[in-house]
């Protein structure tokens, strides 16, 4: 697989603890890597150093093998870039400035960008100044992949999107990703990220605290299940057992187990007998092992500012 | 380097603001160049030029008169001297020969009579000439040789008057000297000789002004300042009557101040030097008793060329500015600033637009539309120009070297808006600086106005004059274009050499910086 962004200790310093730091980031041709990160985390400004805008402080960030700040030029043309922040040219309508966009890519056929417009339900013809958010974002996307371009670089795309349109524009990702376009997109939801991305990055105070692929949080080696029973005695019969409990709640006779998929038959098997109220799957998902990861980290950290 | 699509979006997005604002300033450049085209500005010139010719004139009159009097008054008091003399030896020697003393008187009486009269011709002129170095057939000698001895208008042995025609001719029935001699050693005579030199005088100066001859030559010294026979007529200096008003009344002044502070003598001060002051103070012209810059600048109105310094360094230099300024601070923040601070920028680098493309594009279109602006300034003032009857030293190519100049002054200022647009992120701040620093320029120009030489000194404040030392527009020169010099040469190159530069450091700086976008 090429790699078409690669961030090598990249550094981006504000002062003040601001800024990105070190950043290490590979991400390989039609894959599809989500960035994660709280508000103020450093998404945007890596995004920034990609797309060249900004210098970086040290360490470098290559797209296809050009270092962005030297080379951004040759290959911009590229990327698909929705800006974190929205704002558009000085002209008149979103057909004006889709037009005149189309005009600086040597986009000729305006095909594609007319089906997004209608997958999208934009009216084009709206005023850019009166537009609300969410048009001026699907505007942008439009925009930007209307080049039809290898790359996306998507940040914080569906913010200002209703729930509809973001399932639409998740779809129109969902394709593009299909095609075989290497996506970078950020995103402070990791619902979003966890439905469409391969791997999904953490970025935590300007550094990377994590990478985790997404197949592994949707098929983890062990699952939780919580189990609810009638009876009292199955409670207490079925607790004696050797299952790994994470979770014990007398008061409802109820207690949550993690085992690995090998297990579940045994499971079944001892619960054949017993009186079982319920019994539901805990879905484990991205926000949980970030949090589980953050948890430990910052625990971590705390111990080792206490050292 | 070069983005069409760029291009075409920059012209979409402040084309709106172009084709205002020029078409304002084209507006009112056809307002100040038809209205003030015709003829208000050189009404008031003349007017003021027409004053002074006329005091100027009137004030000479008045010191000719003095002079005459003096002179004249001088030789009859010579006169009486001679004649007292004379008639006191020639009284005593008929006395002596037997002649008995009634037929004595009037013997002697005519011989001494003859005797001052010929002094008068023989040895007071002759001497009078020497000591005021005139040469004996001078015009200035002729002149006092008519004052001296039109004032005695000698008795001939006739009977008549040498020059009685010459007062008739003009009305004038006058006093005869002869008639004075009899009270010649009364206390009163002195008023009563006084009193007949100055009728005497101020009929021979009118006499004398008002002939043909010398109407005729007086207009041709005058010409050069612009004064005809009409004007010169409307002023009344070729009519007899006025002359002798002007001159008598300018004698009486003179004799009742020097009767009244030879009376009242202060300490130091002699019989001569209050005469030599009365006389300065009578005869003041309209420029010398004026304060010395007033005068200076009421003689430099004379020679101003009023429309060519309103189009050149009032509209082109400053009104006209204003507009296009506002334009420049605007549209040079929109072209980069202002899409840095929103982020479109983004949407034209992420298109492989390389930022220098970016800054020369933006900067060709900045420069262009200020270019194309003055393009039309240039056609309409050429336009008016030729639609306006005035007089002035203007002519097509001064009015191409003030509108390439004014587009100089406006690239070399929006150079300095382009580099404060390229070098913040902040459309306020490059606003501030950029558009801060223009204006300043204006205003400074403005105030620098009240102390340019171009003003008349009568309402110039010299302090104001440092503004000009601090802005760039000082670096345009109209007066320079319209005089035909070439100083603005060099400072053309400074302005345009100066733009360059700041548009170069400003694309530099746009290159190497971090973009928020």
């Amino acid at each position: 697989m090429n790699t078409v962004i690669e961030a090598k200790k990249l550094t981006k310093d504000y002062g003040d603890g601001r800024g990105v730091f070190d950043i290490d980031l590979r991400i390989g041709q039609g894959e599809m890597v989500g960035f994660a990160g709280t508000n103020g985390s450093g998404k945007t400004t890596t995004i920034r150093q990609i797309m060249g805008f900004v210098k970086p402080t040290s360490g470098s960030v290559c797209v296809n093998g050009l270092e962005a700040w030297k080379h951004s030029s040759e290959y911009v043309r590229k990327i698909g870039y929705v800006p974190g922040e929205i704002a558009f040219p000085d002209l008149k309508t979103g057909t004006a400035f889709l037009r005149s966009q189309a005009d600086f890519l040597g986009v000729k056929d305006l095909s594609y960008a007319q089906e997004l417009i209608e997958r999208l339900q934009l009216d084009p013809n709206a005023s850019l100044k009166r537009m609300s958010k969410g048009m001026k974002q699907k505007t942008a996307i439009v925009a930007a992949l209307m080049g039809n371009p290898d790359i996306l670089l998507l940040d914080e795309p569906t913010t200002g999107l209703d729930p509809l349109m973001r399932c639409a524009f998740l779809d129109i990702i969902r394709e593009q990703h299909a095609l075989g376009k290497t996506i970078f997109m950020s995103s402070h939801m990791f619902e979003e990220l966890e439905t469409t991305c391969d791997r999904v990055a953490l970025i935590v105070n300007g550094k990377i605290a994590d990478i985790v692929s997404v197949e592994d949080i949707r098929n983890p080696k062990y699952r939780e299940y919580k189990i609810e029973f009638n009876q009292k005695k199955d409670y207490e019969a079925f607790k004696s057992l050797h299952y790994q409990i994470v979770r014990d709640q007398p008061k409802y006779q109820q207690v949550t187990v993690s085992l690995f998929s090998e297990e579940l038959d045994g499971l079944f098997r001892d619960l054949s007998s017993m009186d079982v109220r319920f019994i539901a799957e805990v879905r484990y998902n991205l926000e949980k092992y970030f949090r589980n990861r953050l948890g430990s980290s910052q625990e971590k950290e705390i111990e080792e500012n206490v050292q | 380097m070069f983005s069409k699509s760029l291009f075409k979006q920059s012209c979409k997005a402040n084309g709106m603001m172009w084709l205002i604002i020029t078409v304002a300033v084209c507006f009112m450049l056809s307002c100040v160049m038809l209205i003030s085209g015709r003829g208000d500005i050189s009404t008031t010139k003349d007017a003021i030029q027409n004053t002074i010719i006329d005091g100027e004139i009137e004030s000479s009159l008045q010191k000719r008169a003095l002079n005459q009097y003096e002179i004249g008054n001088d030789a009859m008091k010579h006169f009486d001297e001679a004649f007292i003399a004379s008639y006191t030896t020639a009284y005593t020697n008929a006395l002596q020969s037997g002649v008995p003393a009634e037929r004595a008187a009037p013997a002697a009486s005519m011989a001494a009579y003859a005797e001052a009269a010929a002094d008068l011709q023989n040895t007071y002129y002759p001497q009078l000439i020497d000591s005021l170095g005139y040469k004996a057939d001078s015009d200035e000698a002729k002149e006092v040789q008519g004052v001296i001895f039109y004032t005695l208008n000698h008795m001939q042995e006739d009977g008549s008057y040498l020059f009685d025609a010459f007062y008739e001719e003009h009305g004038e029935v006058l006093a005869h000297y002869t008639d004075l001699l009899s009270t010649i050693t009364e206390r009163t005579h002195a008023d009563e000789r006084e009193k007949y030199v100055m009728d005497h005088v101020s009929a021979f100066l009118a006499g004398n002004m008002s002939s043909k001859e010398n109407v005729e030559k007086n207009l041709d010294a005058l010409s050069d300042y612009g004064v005809t026979e009409e004007m010169y007529a409307d002023f009344g200096y070729s009519d007899y009557a006025t002359l002798k008003n002007l001159s008598g009344a300018a004698i009486v002044d003179y004799r009742a101040n020097l009767e009244y502070r030879l009376d009242n003598l202060k300490d130091g001060e002699s019989e001569e030097s209050v005469r030599s002051e009365l006389k300065q103070e009578v005869t003041n012209s309209l420029l010398a008793s004026l304060p010395e810059e007033v005068a200076d600048a009421l003689d430099e109105i004379g020679q101003m060329d009023m429309y060519g310094i309103l189009v050149g360094s009032i509209f082109f230099k400053m009104a006209g500015l204003l507009l296009p300024i506002i334009y420049m601070i605007m549209t040079s923040n929109a072209l980069i600033a202002g899409q840095v601070d929103s982020g479109s920028m983004a949407y034209i680098l992420s298109t492989s637009t390389k930022r220098r493309t970016v800054t020369f594009t933006q900067g060709i279109y900045l420069a262009g539309s200020l270019f194309l602006m003055f393009v039309c300034t240039t056609i309409t003032s050429i336009i008016c120009l030729n639609s306006v009857d005035v007089f002035t030293t203007l002519n097509n190519e001064k009015l191409l070297l003030l509108n390439l100049g004014a587009f100089l002054v406006m690239f070399a200022m929006s150079g300095i808006c382009f580099l404060t647009s390229c070098w913040f992120d902040r459309s306020k701040r490059a606003m501030a600086l950029g558009g801060g620093l223009s204006m300043f320029f204006l205003v400074a120009t403005m105030l620098g106005l009240f102390g340019s030489p171009i003003l008349p000194s009568i309402i110039r404040m010299d302090a104001l004059n440092n503004f000009n030392y601090c802005s760039i527009i000082t670096l345009f020169d109209p007066i320079s274009i319209l005089d035909g010099t070439t100083d603005y040469l060099w400072e053309f190159g400074i302005l345009a050499v100066g733009g360059i530069i700041c548009y170069i450091i400003g694309a530099i700086r746009f290159r190497k910086k971090d973009l928020p976008l």
